[in-house]
């Protein structure tokens, strides 16, 4: 068995509607090894939440499809497996934590019950005391009181009710957590809290994670591995340590950390990335970037870029291609 | 942590005591298990031959110590018919609402929850369904399945299907886009699953007022049916055959409509009282 738990090879996605096609990913590849974090960072509308959303297969059917590409997770396609297949890895094998703990939660069941749920189903033996005391377990380890399995959702608060999301993530011991934004609709401090928290249990149970998020801060504190995504294309990748301290950078990546305030340099004003991110039922054809770039050359605008390795660090851009003027 | 460990009682505990904590629905459970001891022990309360002995000599009689409610056209006493209709009333009126609110409830469901052309085509089915006065409905079913009390119930099920589809097809609308619904996708729970205890619960409230509203026009529906000769026959009492006999002599013996009407007013309110109040204790949303 080889160390690697999750490839993503070239999987596309577009949403159809009788009006437009939106092509929300466009080729993106990657992979992740066993109890590994990966950072996936990129402004809203980059198809972050897409992607996670085809790892579980749960796109709405209606109106997404994947054109190509394959998700292999330990060695096998998730996009090829039967229904029946594919709800026996969710929550058992790869759990995701959503991003607003305010809806994710059912406000009829306690959280007793929505917790134990997923046990419920997973595991094999159903003996309901089992379950009650593992459901006692994950939520003390997440740190809420045992005794108070039996509220309901709205007994708690915002941090709180995120750390049960968490739990109920954590009730089967996935092999991969996907988290989508688990800290956008917290207030810091409990933002810090949760972060801390999610960062020792993964430590603890070396279980892999896959960091949504648009905040980088959350990604240097947490992750292993960045991925940053721009209009459904991954355009820069590799350690937290190539993309935070690394010399060459993406001229997005670059424009995201110029738009976070730094408490060393004194600046009167952030320097946002100028313009919108491409309408996605227009991808242009060139790199993606190119029309907010400020190092964009002709061929940029023509042709899709090439991708640039050094080491761990990748870059899809011109700029660092052979010839290319620096 | 006195607090704690009263809550840590079982379900049912905790939701009778919720329950307890609102008089209109104890009221209302009250008169309801009298009305259902009325119905239980209608035999030793009053024989059932004085429901269905005709004396001419005492028709449309005042109520009096002898006839309690007074007496009808056929000289029959008004209290031992209502409370021999008691059973058959009540069996009519709560099994066509919990029948009906099961088969469409479900056919409401699964259309709100599976969408696109399943939803079309229930609907559409549905529509073919409301497209024909229930009145009518009911007549060709049980015209075509034959006059009595079950072909009647079959038949008002059929015509109230609509209702109660339409009705829990737009309670789930509001949950199905819910976030937990999809984070219990993720759990692995399957779509059978997800609607029974994640869908069912929340729209609970909404369900449970419909049913106990759909169990008083039951009743009057299946007077209507007997009326025209469809339902319970003659001499069986039922209320609302009872009420509907009593029409034509509203101006000499308006006892004959009063005390039916009144008999099918307290059942409905009592259940009415006891759904609302089951809805409170139920919905932990409104728990204090």
């Amino acid at each position: 068995m080889t160390n690697n738990l999750l490839r993503i090879k070239d999987l596309s996605v577009i949403y159809k509607t009788d009006l437009e096609t939106v092509y929300a990913i466009n080729g993106v590849s990657l992979s992740l090894n066993k109890g590994e974090t990966l950072g996936l960072v990129g402004e809203t509308g980059a198809g972050k939440t897409t992607l996670a959303l085809s790892l579980l297969r749960l796109l709405p059917e209606r109106t997404s499809k994947i054109t190509c590409g394959e998700i292999m997770f330990k060695d096998k396609n998730i996009l090829e497996m039967s229904a029946e297949e594919v709800r026996s890895i969710r929550g058992a094998q790869i759990a995701m934590i959503f991003q607003d703990p305010m809806t994710a939660l059912n406000p009829v069941l306690t959280i007793g019950q929505q917790i134990g749920e997923a046990i419920e189903l997973h595991s094999e033996d159903t003996n309901k005391e089992k379950i009650e005391k593992r459901v006692e377990e994950v939520l003390s380890l997440v740190g809420i009181e045992p005794v108070r399995k039996k509220d309901y959702p709205h007994q708690f608060s915002g941090g709180m009710k995120q750390r049960v999301v968490i739990a109920m993530a954590l009730a089967c011991e996935p092999d991969l957590i996907v988290a989508d934004e688990p800290t956008t609709a917290l207030d810091v401090t409990i933002q810090a809290q949760v972060l801390k928290m999610m960062r020792d249990l993964r430590d603890r149970l070396g279980t892999a994670m896959i960091m949504i998020t648009h905040d980088l801060g959350i990604v240097a504190q947490i992750c292993d591995n960045v991925a940053v995504m721009y209009a459904g294309n991954i355009v820069e990748s590799g350690t937290a340590e190539d993309i935070f301290e690394g010399d060459e950078h993406h001229p997005y990546t670059i424009g995201l950390f110029n738009s976070i305030p730094d408490l060393e340099n004194k600046t009167s004003r952030l320097k946002p990335i100028p313009g919108l991110m491409p309408d996605p039922t227009e991808i242009p054809i060139g790199c993606s970037f190119a029309p907010r770039c400020v190092h964009c050359m002709e061929i940029c605008k023509t042709g899709k870029p090439t991708q640039y390795v050094n080491g761990s660090h990748s870059i899809v851009c011109n700029l660092f291609a052979e010839g290319g003027a620096k | 942590m006195d607090n704690r460990k009263k809550r840590t009682g079982s379900k049912f505990k905790e939701t009778w005591r919720r329950y307890c904590k609102s008089p209109a629905a104890m009221i209302g459970l009250i008169i309801f298990i009298i009305m259902f001891l009325v119905a239980i022990f209608a035999n030793q309360i009053v024989p059932y031959s004085d429901a269905v002995t005709q004396n001419a000599k005492e028709r449309l009689m005042q109520p009096s110590l002898n006839n309690w409610f007074g007496t009808d056209a056929f000289g029959r006493s008004i209290f031992a018919r209502i409370v021999h209709a008691t059973p058959t009333s009540l069996f009519i009126g709560i099994s066509v609402a919990v029948i009906s609110l099961v088969i469409g409830g479900m056919i409401g469901i699964s259309s709100a929850y599976f969408g696109g052309r399943y939803d079309d085509l229930m609907m559409r089915f549905i529509d073919v369904l409301s497209s024909i006065p229930g009145t009518l409905l009911s007549m060709v079913v049980v015209a075509v399945l034959g006059a009595n009390m079950r072909n009647m119930i079959i038949a008002m099920v059929i015509a109230r299907i609509r209702v109660s589809a339409r009705v829990s097809r737009s309670a789930v609308f509001g949950t199905t886009s819910q976030e937990y619904i999809e984070a219990a996708k993720c759990g692995g729970s399957s779509d059978i699953r997800i609607m029974i205890k994640h869908i069912v619960p929340n729209i609970m409230g909404i369900l449970l007022v419909d049913t106990t509203m759909s169990v008083s026009t039951s009743i009057l529906q299946a007077a209507s049916l007997s009326f025209l000769g469809l339902g319970v026959q003659p001499p069986t009492p039922e209320w609302g055959s009872m009420l509907n006999d009593a029409r034509i002599y509203m101006r000499t013996a308006p006892h004959m409509m009063f005390f039916p009407g009144f008999a099918i007013l307290l059942a409905s309110l009592s259940i009415s009282l006891v759904g609302d109040g089951l809805r409170d204790a139920l919905d932990p949303r409104l728990k204090s």
